[in-house]
């Protein structure tokens, strides 16, 4: 397993650990403090997202290159845009669904909470970050499976 | 069929893992450290699933000490393929 996917991985399950993480303290919120549902999402996923966005860009640093040894080359820059393409259009795609969405649902002529931007943006963060993460791990896992 | 079909039914193989074993049996790490890449590229391209940028395709032919052609050949596909 080259940098890469360790990277990838690790992207992987600090989204998990973060989901995990916010709906646990959400439903404490809920059932311990007895804040509605909005409000106990956003509280509850406050910490969890900034310490998962944290992990997420300080992972380059915890899984250095090792001196001395070629660890990025044409084809891993090739795998890395693929990552990228993918990752920018699947986001997208999800705003604009989510946009068309509630525009449908709402009324195109309605507006909607604040709140509801900042989960339409960490929703579209999240989706961006992971499809990355499995499209490296996709790629690599079939062009070389005896790495 | 014209010339631009012909070209879609060409694939790229290689000989390089034979021209590692005829090369002293050099190691899967040795040539990827010759040519500048990681040792999954060479594994990738031994089994037919990286196509190598023409730089790099020169690099590995250098590092065999033979002509381009010797280790890449664009052959057609046959239809039983």
């Amino acid at each position: 397993m080259n940098r890469q996917q360790k990277i990838a991985w690790f992207q992987l399950a600090v989204i998990a650990m973060a989901a995990i993480a916010s709906a646990a303290i959400s439903e404490i919120y809920v059932y311990k403090d007895g804040l509605n549902f909005s409000k106990a999402w956003w509280f509850g996923t406050v910490w969890p997202v900034i310490l998962g966005i944290i992990l997420m860009t300080s992972a380059p640093l915890l899984f250095r290159k090792k001196k001395g040894q070629v660890d990025f080359d044409e084809r891993d820059l090739t795998i890395d845009r693929w990552a990228a393409r993918i990752s920018y259009g699947m986001s997208y795609a999800f705003l604009f669904i989510i946009c068309m969405a509630i525009g449908t649902t709402s009324g195109f002529d309605r507006l909607i909470p604040t709140y509801w931007l900042a989960r339409i943006a960490l929703g579209g963060f999240i989706i961006m970050i992971a499809a990355q993460a499995l499209t490296i791990l996709l790629c690599y896992g079939r062009q070389a499976k005896h790495g | 069929m014209d010339a631009r079909q012909n070209m879609d039914k060409c694939e790229l193989k290689n000989n390089i893992r034979r021209l590692r074993f005829e090369k002293g049996e050099m190691t899967q790490q040795q040539l990827a450290d010759i040519a500048g890449v990681t040792r999954q590229t060479i594994i990738a391209m031994e089994q037919g699933k990286y196509a190598p940028s023409l730089p790099l395709a020169f690099r590995i032919a250098r590092a065999f000490g033979v002509p381009l052609e010797s280790v890449f050949q664009y052959e057609p596909v046959h239809p039983s393929q």
